[in-house]
């Protein structure tokens, strides 16, 4: 006698498998059959389809289903792709029913990252200060402190006379270069070239070896020698097409303040975020008597002024 | 009833001489033939058994087929012609196996 279960029957069994925690399709139905084989077996003997199932299901613990399904899984996810596939696709599904929760989480991880980054930008800009020139390991800049009443000042600048002195005392001074920024007189000069007059705020004067221990690259000019007579000055890129357009601005001329003119002797890149030398013209401090700043270049040798 | 430790072992090459032998057959007629064979000692449960079709598919010596049965699907296996190599090596390896092991059990 063979006994055929009912299309109830089976769909009992299929109602009960499911809820014991089977969901995976081809697992699903390969048990149904085999369940249901042996169910038809144990009704053979007259048992009927409740006790029969219940037979066949009794020695079986739930957690023995979950864990068939479990290696099934595994098992089919062999290949990277599909596992990844199937990785991202329970992403989606689980973002999709907590979207409250993901919002809130991915949206957390995004304000976290962008200030990770924001920070380490700020960071990495701020180390890499005044690291750009060759020679910038044995580069030091000399800063004063005074002691005034007790209370101890720093400050950023020295006094002129004292680069000389050091160059000839010490040995280990091979080069030196003063600066001085425009800003110290307290008043903005006037650069132009013919009816292109401008106020101009970053005007430095420095020493002819500015250039040789602060490797600004030039795009035109000599590094040399750009600084060597009084009345030139270096632009910079940025300056050189503001006063002479697109065309050569080396060779040309420029008058500061109105009274003197200086001529191009270098166009340099335009200075990186990264260095303290902010500057868009440097004058030779040769020619700082026709500056306006001071009268005469003997204040170079003097131990009075401490703005260098 | 034989340990399942040892049919846990030797359950692959048991699926792969069955479909070797029968065409193609279905999980729980495995378990049948399986238990009428060795005389209702050795008991196949599904739990072991279809893991190792699902592995056994996976490596392709076995593909399925899916049809419908007493309206119910059923899936039959058998054998690919990789299948059919490894089977008979399988089974030749395992008598290996066995007299070697007997050598060292006696």
């Amino acid at each position: 006698m063979t006994v055929k279960l009912s299309t109830d029957d089976i769909k009992y069994i299929r109602f009960d498998l499911r809820k014991r925690g089977l969901a995976h399709p081809s697992v699903l139905e390969e048990l149904i059959d085999h369940v249901c084989c042996e169910v038809e077996l144990e009704m053979k003997s007259g048992t009927s389809f409740k006790p029969a199932y219940e037979k066949v299901l009794g020695s079986v613990d739930d957690r023995q289903l979950t864990e068939l399904q479990s290696t099934t899984i595994q098992s089919e996810n062999h290949t990277p792709r599909l596992m990844l596939r199937n990785t991202f696709k329970m992403m989606f599904r689980n973002m999709r029913k907590y979207s409250l929760h993901s919002i809130i989480n991915v949206s957390g991880l995004c304000i976290g990252l962008c200030c990770f980054m924001v920070i380490a930008l700020y960071v990495r800009h701020e180390l890499s200060f005044d690291k750009m020139f060759n020679k910038s390991p044995d580069i030091y800049r000399i800063t004063m402190s005074s002691v005034v009443g007790g209370k101890t000042n720093l400050i950023p600048t020295s006094f002129p006379a004292l680069g000389p002195a050091l160059a000839e005392e010490s040995a280990e001074v091979r080069e030196y270069t003063r600066i001085i920024n425009y800003k110290y007189s307290r008043l903005v000069p006037t650069f132009s070239n013919r009816d292109k007059v401008f106020y101009e705020e970053n005007v430095i004067f420095a020493d002819c070896t500015f250039f040789s221990l602060f490797d600004f690259p030039f795009l035109n000019g000599n590094p040399a020698k750009a600084l060597l007579h009084p009345n030139s000055v270096v632009i910079t890129e940025r300056m050189a097409e503001k006063y002479f357009g697109n065309g050569d601005a080396l060779g040309q001329h420029l008058t500061i303040n109105n009274q003197t003119e200086l001529e191009v002797t270098g166009v340099v890149k335009n200075i990186p975020s990264n260095t303290h030398l902010q500057f868009d013209f440097i004058i030779p401090i040769s020619g700082i008597s026709n500056s306006g700043i001071f009268r005469s270049a003997a204040i170079l040798e003097s131990w009075n002024v401490d703005w260098f | 009833m034989t340990s399942k430790e040892l049919i846990k072992g030797t359950l692959r090459v048991i699926v792969l001489k069955l479909l070797a032998e029968n065409r193609r057959m279905y999980g729980y007629e495995m378990t049948q033939r399986v238990k009428d064979l060795s005389g209702d000692e050795i008991e196949l449960t599904f739990g072991a058994l279809y893991p190792t079709l699902h592995k056994l598919e996976a490596e392709g010596l076995v593909t399925s087929k899916t049809m419908m049965v007493d309206n119910r699907a059923r899936k039959y296996y058998s054998l690919t012609s990789a299948g059919d190599a490894s089977a008979s090596k399988e089974v030749k390896g395992y008598f290996d196996f066995t007299k070697a092991l007997s050598l060292v059990l006696k």
